[in-house]
C-alpha cells in the first residue's frame, strides 16, 4: 500500500515539475529556464562588462573599437557613420536588449503578446491612433539604397548581431519572468519607437477639454478658463521686457451647458485622464548663458528633459567616433539610430517639449454608419484604406480582430452615437528623418544645428536651445505647426466632408518661435508659451498646453546673476525655490487674515496658517511645511473648479494653475462659490481658509501628526522610479529628492522627471557634465544597472569624458567588433 | 558516493546541453533501474550536488549569484533564499521521482546485485 502510494506520488512529482519546468502554470513562467544554473536566469548573476572581447557583425566595413569607461559609457571609434550606428545597436542590445523589444511591443501594439488580454487597451489605443501603421508606411517609404535605410539597417545590424550571438544565459531576466524569448530587431522597430515619442510628446486633449468644459459650463466661460494665451507671459522668443508679464482677464461666470459640445467632446479620441494639478508632467528644462553672463567668458548650456522615470532609464550614454567626420557624444534612446541630445566639440544641445496643438480632428460623413468603404469630401466618395489589425496573446492565438479605417487625413474611429471622427497629425507623417541627429551632431555651429534640425525634424516639436565654441546662444521651436484654413481653430472639431478645413501647410522656418544672442545674455525654455501674443498672437496651442512657473523662476535666477558659471548651472537644476509658492502663499496667509478680522478663526486656521507661514517656500528634502502648501493647492483646485466635474466627482479636465492664479485676483468672482454649499455663497478667501484647513486635516490623516516627522518633504514628496514590468524589486521607491511641483526639479510628482540632467561649457575645449537616474545596464542585478541615482537624487552630475581617440581613454572593458565575412574566412 | 558524482556529472553535462528538465529524469531513470537500492536518494543527491555545484562555481566565478536570489525572489514575492533552494530541489524531485519509478521495473530489484556490480564483474573478466 505504502508503496503504491509512494509510487503514485513519484508520478505525480515527475509530471507535475516536468510540467512546471517546461509550461509554467499561471502567472509562474517555465521554471527550467528560470533555474537553471547555466542556460537560465542565473546567468543574470555573470560579470556584464569582459575586460576584453570580440564579436563579429555582419555588413561591417571595418573593425570597431568600443572601450568603456568607469561609467560604462560605451566610446565607439568606427571608421564610418554606418558601422558607429551598427556598434551602437550592438552595444545598446548587449545593455538595453529587453527594453528596446519592450518598447517595441508596446509603440506596435503587441503587448498582449506578453500580458494576454488585459493589454488590449493599450495596444487599442497605439494601433487606433494608427502610430504602428504610420512606422511601417514610413519605413516603407524609405528607399532601399538611401541614407536613412543604411542607417536603419546598420542598426538593426548591430542589435541583431547581439541577438543571435546570444547564449541563453544572456537573455534578460525579464524574459524569464514572462515566459518569453528575444525577438530579432527590425528597421521598423525604430520607426515604431519614434511614432510612440510623438505619442507621448504631441498627444495633446486640447479639444476634447475644451469641448467637455463647454459642455458643463458654456462656450464663453469655457473660452476664459482655456484661453488661447497664458496669463502669464514670459516667453521662450524673449520679448524684449526683461520681466515677466501678467495679462490678467475677467473670467465670465459659469454658464448654460453646451449640450452640443458636450457630445462632440465625446466623439474624440480621449488622451490622458485628467489627474487634477499640477496637470503637466512631461515638462523640461534647457538654458544657455551667452559669454559675456559666464564666470568663464564661455558659452554656457544646461538641459534636463522630464519624462517617464523608468528602471532601465529612457536614456543611453555613448559617444560616437568617425574620425574626421563625426565626434558626438550624448544620450540616445535605444532604438534611435543617433545621439539625441548632447555635444560635439563644436555644439552642445538640449530640447524642451513645445506642448504645441499639431492635432485635429474632422467629423467625416461615410456611406455606411456600420461598415463604412467611402468617404465624402466636396461632394465627393472617396475610398477609405483599411487595414486589419489582429491582437495576438501569449500563445499566438487571435484574441481580438479590429478593421482600421483612414481617411486622407489619418485614421477614422468611430464614436457611441455611430458618428465617425478622423484625426490629421503631424506624429503621424513622415517628417522625422532618421539622419537628422547625425546631420546635426556635424554641425559646426549654433545656426547649422538649428537648420539641420529644420530640415528633417517635424514632430514632436521641440524647443531645442544650442550653444556653440563661438560664443552663440540660440534657441528655435523646431517642428510643423499646421497652417490651418483662415478662421478656423485648432481646437475645434471640423467639418470633415470640405477639403477647405484641411490644413494648408506647415509654417515656414522663419516663422518658428526662435532667438539668436538675444541682448539679455541667456535664453531658457520650460515648457512656457513660446512667443508673446501681443507681438505674435499666432495659435500654437492654448494656456493649458503651456506652463509658465519654471520659465518664470528660471528667468529669475538667470536675470540675477551676471558671472554664471557651470557650479551654479548644476544648482539650478535642482533649485528648490518655486515662483507658484512665492505667488499662491500670500493669498493663503492674506484668506486666514481677513478670517480673524471677520472673527471666522478657528484654533485649526490659526495653525496651519502658522505653519505655512513659516515656510521659506523651497522643497527640500527636510522641510516640513511644502507638504502643507501642495495639499492646499490641491483642496483650491477641487473646491474651485467644482463646477467642472461629473460622475461622482470626476473633473473633465483643469484650468492651468496660471488661470486660476488670475481668478485669484478676482475676490468675488461667482467661480469662487462651492455650489455643492447652497445654503451660503463663497468668496475667493473663505475658500482659501477652508483649503488650507482641509489640506492640514488631509495631511494628518495620511502622515500623522506634523510632530511625528511624517510631513518631512523626502516622505510626502518622495519620487519613485518603477521598472519597465512595474516590478517593485527592481524598481527604486521613495527616493527623497529636493524640489516639488512647479519647480525646476519637479520629479516629485510621481514617476516623472529629469530624465537626463547635462551641463556643458564650450570654448575652445568643450566641458560637460551629466547624469540620469538609473544606469547604464538594463539588467537589475547588474551594480551598473541604478548605480547613478545617488547622484541624481542629490543634483550632483558626473564629468562626462569624450576623448578624441582611444589613446586617450583608460577603458575597463573593450570590445573589438569585427566584419562577420572576416571571421568566417 | 560513486553513483551520486557520476549521477551529478551526468546532470552538469546535460544542463551545460540545454536539458535541464531532461536530464535529471534520465539520470533518475539510469539509478533507478541500475541502483534500485535507495535510488531515489540518491538520484535526489546528485541532483542537489549537481545543480549546487554549478550554482558554488558561479559563486566562485565572481557572480552576483546572492544578489540575484535576493532580487528576483523579491519580484517574485519569495524570500531571498527561497529561490536557490528551489533550484536545488528542482532537478532533486525530477531525479528522485524518476529514479523510484524506474526502481520498481529494475532489473536488479530484490538483487544483492546492481549495476555497478555487474559493471565490476565484467570488466574483471574482461
Amino acid at each position: 500500500m505504502r508503496r503504491t502510494m509512494l509510487s503514485l506520488l513519484a508520478a505525480v512529482a515527475l509530471l507535475g515539475v516536468s510540467w512546471l519546468g517546461v509550461r509554467g502554470a499561471g502567472p509562474l513562467p517555465p521554471l527550467a529556464p528560470l533555474l537553471d544554473p547555466v542556460n537560465g536566469a542565473w546567468g543574470a548573476a555573470r560579470n556584464d562588462l569582459p575586460a576584453n572581447t570580440e564579436a563579429r557583425i555582419p555588413n561591417l566595413t571595418a573593425p570597431v573599437d568600443i572601450r568603456y569607461d568607469r561609467r560604462g559609457v560605451p566610446h565607439i571609434f568606427a571608421a564610418t557613420e554606418a558601422d558607429a550606428i551598427r556598434a551602437l545597436g550592438w552595444v545598446v542590445a548587449r545593455d538595453r536588449l529587453f527594453q528596446l523589444e519592450a518598447q517595441t511591443m508596446a509603440a506596435s501594439g503587441r503587448l498582449t503578446e506578453w500580458a494576454g488580454a488585459r493589454a488590449l487597451p493599450a495596444d487599442e489605443e497605439m494601433r487606433r491612433l494608427g502610430l504602428p501603421a504610420s512606422a511601417e508606411a514610413n519605413a516603407e517609404a524609405l528607399s532601399p539604397g538611401g541614407r536613412p535605410r543604411a542607417l536603419l539597417d546598420a542598426y538593426a545590424d548591430g542589435v541583431n548581431a547581439w541577438i543571435d550571438a546570444m547564449r541563453p544565459a544572456d537573455w534578460p531576466i525579464e524574459y524569464r519572468l514572462l515566459g518569453a524569448r528575444p525577438e530579432r530587431w527590425s528597421p521598423v522597430n525604430t520607426m515604431y519607437l519614434f511614432a510612440r515619442m510623438g505619442w507621448t510628446l504631441a498627444f495633446g486633449g486640447t479639444e476634447r477639454a475644451q469641448l467637455a468644459v463647454a459642455g458643463l459650463i458654456g462656450d464663453s466661460a469655457a473660452a476664459a478658463l482655456f484661453p488661447i494665451h497664458t496669463p502669464i507671459v514670459e516667453p521662450i522668443q524673449p520679448n524684449g521686457s526683461g520681466a515677466p508679464r501678467f495679462d490678467f482677464s475677467a473670467i465670465p461666470p459659469p454658464g448654460v451647458p453646451d449640450t452640443i459640445a458636450r457630445h462632440i467632446a465625446s466623439l474624440l479620441p480621449a488622451a490622458a485622464p485628467d489627474d487634477g494639478e499640477p496637470r503637466r508632467s512631461f515638462a523640461s528644462n534647457n538654458w544657455a548663458v551667452s559669454p559675456k553672463r559666464s564666470a568663464s567668458g564661455r558659452a554656457l548650456l544646461a538641459g534636463d528633459p522630464h519624462l517617464d522615470m523608468s528602471l532601465p532609464s529612457l536614456w543611453y550614454e555613448a559617444h560616437l567616433v568617425v574620425p574626421g567626420s563625426l565626434d558626438v557624444y550624448g544620450v540616445t534612446i535605444p532604438g534611435a539610430p543617433g545621439i539625441i541630445i548632447g555635444f560635439t566639440r563644436d555644439v552642445a544641445w538640449s530640447f524642451t517639449n513645445t506642448g504645441a496643438d499639431v492635432l485635429d480632428a474632422y467629423v467625416e460623413t461615410v456611406d455606411d454608419g456600420e461598415n463604412p468603404r467611402q468617404y465624402q469630401v466636396d461632394g465627393t466618395w472617396k475610398p477609405l484604406r483599411v487595414r486589419t489589425e489582429t491582437y495576438r496573446g501569449k500563445r499566438g492565438e487571435s484574441l481580438e480582430v479590429d478593421t482600421l479605417r483612414f481617411t486622407h487625413r489619418g485614421p477614422m474611429t468611430r464614436a457611441k452615437d455611430g458618428r465617425w471622427t478622423s484625426i490629421r497629425w503631424t506624429v503621424l507623417a513622415p517628417e522625422l528623418s532618421q539622419t537628422v541627429f547625425l546631420d546635426a551632431a556635424r554641425a559646426t555651429n549654433a545656426r547649422e544645428f538649428l537648420d539641420a534640425m529644420a530640415k528633417g525634424f517635424g514632430a514632436p516639436a521641440q524647443n531645442m536651445i544650442v550653444a556653440d565654441r563661438s560664443g552663440t546662444i540660440a534657441i528655435r521651436s523646431t517642428g510643423h505647426y499646421p497652417i490651418r484654413p483662415a478662421g478656423a481653430r485648432g481646437y475645434a472639431l471640423q467639418d470633415g466632408s470640405r477639403s477647405a478645413n484641411d490644413w494648408k501647410g506647415y509654417w515656414p522656418v522663419d516663422r518658428y518661435p526662435q532667438a539668436f544672442n538675444p541682448t539679455q545674455g541667456f535664453l531658457a525654455s520650460a515648457n512656457q508659451e513660446p512667443l508673446d501674443p501681443k507681438q505674435r498672437p499666432e495659435y500654437l496651442g492654448i494656456d493649458a498646453d503651456f506652463d509658465p512657473w519654471r520659465a518664470l523662476h528660471i528667468n529669475r535666477l538667470l536675470r540675477g546673476d551676471s558671472a554664471v558659471s557651470v557650479e551654479t548651472m548644476r544648482r539650478w537644476q535642482t533649485d528648490p525655490g518655486s515662483e507658484r509658492a512665492t505667488l499662491f502663499v500670500p493669498f493663503f496667509l492674506d484668506a486666514a487674515k481677513t478670517a480673524r478680522a471677520n472673527g471666522h478663526a478657528t484654533p485649526a486656521l490659526d495653525s496651519a496658517t502658522a505653519w505655512l507661514a513659516a515656510w521659506d517656500g523651497r522643497y527640500v528634502p527636510d522641510d516640513e511645511h511644502a507638504a502643507l502648501f501642495e495639499a492646499a493647492m490641491r483642496q483650491l483646485v477641487s473646491r474651485t473648479w467644482d463646477e467642472l466635474t461629473i460622475d461622482g466627482g470626476r473633473r473633465v479636465a483643469t484650468p492651468s494653475t496660471a488661470m486660476l492664479f488670475n481668478l485669484l485676483q478676482d475676490s468675488s468672482n461667482a467661480w469662487w462659490d462651492d455650489h455643492r454649499t447652497s445654503d451660503v455663497v463663497e468668496d475667493r478667501d473663505a475658500v482659501l481658509s477652508a483649503a488650507l484647513v482641509a489640506a492640514q486635516d488631509s495631511l494628518v490623516r495620511r502622515f500623522g501628526p506634523r510632530s511625528g516627522g511624517g510631513w518631512r518633504w523626502r516622505k510626502v514628496g518622495a519620487t519613485r522610479i518603477m521598472h519597465l514590468l512595474g516590478i517593485p524589486a527592481f524598481s527604486e521607491q521613495d527616493v527623497a529628492v529636493q524640489g516639488g511641483p512647479s519647480t525646476l526639479n519637479p520629479a516629485s510628482t510621481g514617476g516623472h522627471g529629469p530624465s537626463w540632467r547635462m551641463v556643458v561649457e564650450l570654448g575652445d575645449s568643450v566641458r560637460a557634465w551629466g547624469t540620469y537616474p538609473g544606469g547604464q545596464s538594463g539588467n537589475p542585478i547588474s551594480r551598473r544597472y541604478r548605480d547613478r541615482l545617488p547622484l541624481w537624487r542629490t543634483g550632483t552630475l558626473d564629468t562626462l569624458f569624450a576623448p578624441r581617440d582611444t589613446a586617450a581613454l583608460t577603458a575597463i572593458a573593450r570590445v573589438r567588433l569585427m566584419p562577420a565575412e572576416a571571421h568566417s574566412r | 558516493m560513486r553513483v551520486i558524482l557520476a549521477g551529478a556529472a551526468a546532470m552538469v553535462v546535460g544542463t551545460w546541453l540545454r536539458l535541464p528538465t531532461l536530464s535529471p529524469i534520465i539520470v533518475g531513470i539510469v539509478i533507478g533501474l541500475g541502483w534500485p537500492q535507495r535510488a531515489a536518494r540518491r538520484a535526489a543527491l546528485a541532483g542537489v550536488v549537481a545543480w549546487g555545484g554549478l550554482l558554488l562555481a558561479a559563486l566562485a566565478r565572481g557572480d552576483a549569484v546572492g544578489g540575484l536570489g535576493v532580487t528576483l525572489g523579491a519580484a517574485m514575492g519569495v524570500p531571498g533564499w527561497v529561490l536557490p533552494i528551489v533550484t536545488l530541489v528542482y532537478p532533486a524531485v525530477l531525479a528522485a521521482s524518476a529514479a523510484w519509478l524506474a526502481h520498481l521495473v529494475s532489473p536488479f530489484r530484490g538483487s544483492s546485485l546492481d549495476a555497478g556490480a555487474v559493471i565490476a564483474q565484467v570488466s574483471s573478466h574482461s
